[in-house]
């Protein structure tokens, strides 16, 4: 990718909450100062001057996130262990399954369509507050992800109070998808 | 018995009779339709409560006696919480509702709208309407 930084949550990879990765290549952060002090950034410290720590001590002070940092490097080995190329196939798929269904739906508008796009599906429709459809799905065993997603300027420009969101992973099967389309046309019925 | 405690009783009785989340939420959507509207011109930011993910307006009326309330919301379900919240405050001693719990949200099924990540501002409209009986109880 050759980027100069690059930046993730743990949680993104199957990892735990409270930890994530900062990449950037070697020379920079060299040059750049430390931006919090505490135990381990220091190297030596004297009146006259003080010496920062190697990398990634530099940038690591306090006491670490060690627990984090150990359950975040299982969920690499388990990602490692499968087929990546297999897993990023099959979420394409789902995601282009769910779409096919949802689009038959009245009403419903699919937003982002960008071609190369992670197996997401946001939707909204016409009429319908996203919260009520998100709140009727949760009744019914469905975990969707509703409102602006932060991008309130993006929902302005759709003239939208926000959108219901479906992510799919690896683990999930076109049957799940059955039930949520399902589940959707019901929530759907009652709403209207 | 209070006025309120009456009211909740009623609507206690009533929730009871539901024998599955389907028909309770078409009852509370039921009710989101039935709420008074607030026309688009006094749906002022000052009368928005906070912490919804869909908006919520409500209005305050009356005086040191009685207090009455009109709400309107973008979402049907919470229009329909809120309905739900005046027939049980509305009209009536501003006193009266700074001294209720609100146990009748435990008392329906509906505590699941009291957790921080729904964020339909459930606290947001109860803090609210007891701000509003708490400003009429000092005027």
């Amino acid at each position: 990718m050759n980027c100069d930084f690059y930046v993730f949550s743990s949680h993104k990879v199957f990892g735990p909450t409270g930890i994530g990765v900062l990449y950037g290549k070697e020379e920079l952060l060299d040059a750049m100062p430390p931006y919090q002090g505490g135990g381990d950034m220091i190297s030596r410290v004297t009146f006259e001057r003080t010496t920062y720590n190697e990398l990634p001590f530099k940038f690591e002070a306090g006491t670490p996130h060690i627990a984090g940092g150990i359950c975040l490097g299982k969920a690499f080995e388990f990602l490692e262990s499968i087929d990546l190329k297999a897993a990023e196939e099959h979420e394409r798929a789902l995601a282009k399954y769910a779409e096919d269904l949802l689009d038959t739906f009245e009403g419903l508008k699919i937003i982002g369509e960008a071609k190369n796009k992670t197996s997401v599906v946001s939707f909204s429709v016409k009429g319908i507050h996203p919260f009520d459809i998100g709140t009727l799905l949760d009744k019914q065993g469905i975990a969707v992800r509703t409102g602006h997603h932060c991008t309130q300027p993006l929902m302005d420009f759709f003239k939208i109070p926000g959108t219901v969101r479906a992510s799919f992973a690896f683990y999930n099967t076109k049957q799940e998808i059955d039930t949520f389309v399902e589940a959707l046309e019901k929530s759907l019925n009652m709403l209207k | 018995m209070s006025e309120i405690k009456q009211r909740e009783e009623e609507l206690v009785s009533e929730f009871e009779l539901f024998e599955s989340w389907m028909e309770k939420y078409e009852y509370i959507i039921e009710l989101g339709k039935e709420l008074p509207l607030l026309a688009e011109n006094e749906k002022s930011d000052d009368l928005l409560i906070e912490g919804c993910q869909s908006r919520v307006w409500l209005k305050t009326s009356g005086n040191a006696s009685t207090i009455k309330f009109q709400a309107d919301a973008d979402a049907i379900i919470t229009k329909g919480i809120i309905a739900l919240l005046i027939r049980l405050v509305d009209n009536i001693d501003p006193k009266e509702l700074v001294e209720y719990n609100f146990g009748v949200v435990q008392a329906i099924g509906l505590q699941e709208h009291l957790s921080p990540t729904r964020s339909n501002g459930l606290i947001g409209m109860i803090k609210r309407l007891k701000n509003e009986a708490l400003k009429y109880c000092l005027s």
